[in-house]
């Protein structure tokens, strides 16, 4: 594998222009990553081994035409600062 | 009687003056702010645990009226803070005193806070040597006696390696326990914030008033508020004590693996009277790879508009390897989550047999400044990136972990502490908390002032 190729045609698909002096450690470090990858990629998983993150759709702000009457909201009205501890001595 | 808040900031405003010179744990001295908070604190008559406490934070907390620096020369130029952290909030609620902001590795990339900006925290324990990283200036200030209590950020080790390196008491919660909310982030998928103390008992007590929700923080987990202060007399009797046993005994040097023996030989003595045995996670190399993946990956994307037009003001020990990092393929990537994910469901398979698990928390006692390579298993490694071997693998599926100081292991250092990481399952914070505290009530851990000589 050309590392040296894929590391400039990366920078060029992103629009990163690596000065001179940074090339050289750019070029060490994405070998030494390259040497890990593989660590993770031939690992076998099933197509159920998700990634396991669970994205929270976000609620319209109370008081938004589509928002939740407040007497059904629960908490989550206020002013965002949430139900910890922080009032001031 | 009690000294008062105003005493108590007095000193440590003083101690800050004559230690940091050789420690250099500050960013910011915040003393006007402290003074007049102390004895705003007075006047209440506030009563708890924390009241009049000098802290510190790590400098990615937002502090008011600051730009929030996270160790750079580029954030600089950031508009001040508005507002404090949500956690420096908590914590000033609870009577506690910000005295001031902390050094650290920039953008939290790095093990060591040998910073190229600021220059480097040195270790309170011998000034030559590493305060570890990224949280360096957190762990050096609590060990220099400077302040009883700081915050710091741990995303693959931030917190415990500096803890164990300069011999404090560190708490990385769960992931998504406490609100990230003020905070610089680094790896939003595996950022955690926690405290650290010079007793057990303070690190519980300022834990338990940083819980809670924050309805700002989109990562943070909804748990009910779980204090652990007030179960830490239970101590460790008739808890299953493991001993984590392949890559965490493989990739640490004999005195850190001393420093795990000696704990468990304790625990599982007449007096703590726990079961203690070996427990073995599959796949533990796979993880830490992952982890540093993910983290190099998603660290760079965070930074990429600077990256490309001023990488020049990168930290030069760090700026190539965000670089770096904005050109992995996203399958790789996404492949490291999936690994991450069925590492966690093995290791929870673990938890059915143990409480609690210990492994060392560094490979070996803090190196000296400018340590280019350690050897480790027979293999030479970069020193700067292998500092979070043990660690890595643990946050990467978001464990509670409490390190804990262990003196005297390593014959070449005798002066130099070596942490060991208690684990417990997600949401037991407390089991880690009161295996630390029982152990600290033994005598077997402590985290003592720094005497300071150079």
């Amino acid at each position: 594998m050309d590392m040296t190729a894929y590391m400039d045609v990366q920078c060029q698909l992103l629009g990163l222009e690596l000065a001179p002096e940074h090339r050289p450690g750019v070029l060490r470090y994405l070998q030494l990553v390259a040497t890990m990858a593989p660590r993770v990629m031939d690992f076998e998983l099933a197509p159920a081994d998700e990634v396991g993150h669970l994205f929270v759709p976000v609620e319209a702000p109370s008081g938004g035409t589509t928002s939740v009457p407040a007497s059904a909201a629960g908490s989550g009205s206020g002013s965002g600062s949430g139900s910890g501890p922080e009032a001031t001595p | 009687m009690t000294a008062s808040a105003l005493s108590r900031v007095q000193q440590a405003l003083q101690r800050i003056a004559a230690s940091d010179p050789q420690v250099n744990a500050f960013t910011a001295v915040l003393a006007e702010r402290a003074l007049a908070r102390a004895t705003a604190v007075d006047a209440s008559g506030q009563q708890g645990p924390l009241v009049g406490m000098p802290f510190a934070v790590k400098n990615l907390f937002d502090v008011q009226g600051l730009a929030t620096l996270a160790g750079s020369k580029i954030e600089r130029e950031a508009a001040p803070a508005k507002r404090d952290a949500v956690l420096v909030r908590r914590l000033e609620a609870a009577g506690a005193v910000l005295v001031g902001a902390l050094n650290m590795d920039e953008y939290a990339y790095g093990f060591t806070t040998e910073n190229t900006h600021y220059g480097p925290t040195r270790n309170p324990h011998d000034l030559s040597r590493l305060s570890g990283g990224s949280s360096g200036g957190s762990a050096a200030a609590v060990a220099a006696g400077q302040v009883p209590l700081s915050l710091g950020s741990d995303t693959n080790g931030s917190i415990r390696v500096p803890a164990s390196l300069c011999g404090v008491f560190g708490l990385k919660p769960t992931f998504g326990r406490l609100p990230r909310t003020g905070s610089y982030p680094f790896v939003g998928s595996l950022d955690h914030l926690g405290p650290f103390a010079a007793d057990v008992l303070t690190l519980a007590q300022a834990y338990d008033a940083m819980q809670g929700d924050d309805l700002e923080d989109p990562a943070q987990a909804r748990r009910p508020v779980q204090p652990t202060a007030g179960l830490l007399q239970r101590g460790t009797e008739g808890l299953r004590i493991g001993v984590l046993d392949g890559w965490f005994r493989r990739m640490a040097t004999a005195p850190a693996v001393a420093a795990v023996d000696k704990l468990a030989q304790a625990l599982g003595g007449q007096q703590m009277a726990s079961r203690v045995g070996r427990v073995d996670w599959p796949e533990v190399d796979r993880a830490r790879t992952a982890a540093f993946l993910i983290t190099n990956a998603e660290g760079a994307a965070l930074h990429f508009n600077d990256l490309k037009s001023r990488a020049q003001d990168f930290e030069p020990l760090s700026r190539d390897r965000f670089l770096a990092g904005a050109l992995l393929p996203a399958t790789w990537i996404q492949q490291a989550h999936r690994v991450r994910h069925w590492f966690a469901r093995q290791v929870a398979e673990s938890f059915a047999d143990v409480d609690v698990l210990l492994a060392p928390a560094t490979p070996c006692v803090a190196p000296a400044i400018g340590t280019e390579w350690l050897e480790i298993n027979g293999q030479k490694l970069p020193a700067r990136a292998s500092m979070g071997l043990l660690t890595q693998p643990v946050s990467c599926i978001g464990l509670p972990v409490a390190t804990v100081p262990v003196w005297g292991m390593d014959p070449a250092a005798p002066h130099l502490p070596i942490g060991v990481q208690i684990i417990a399952a997600p949401w037991r914070e407390d089991l880690c908390l009161r295996v630390a505290h029982a152990l600290q009530a033994a005598g077997q851990v402590s985290a003592p002032t720094a005497k300071l000589h150079s």
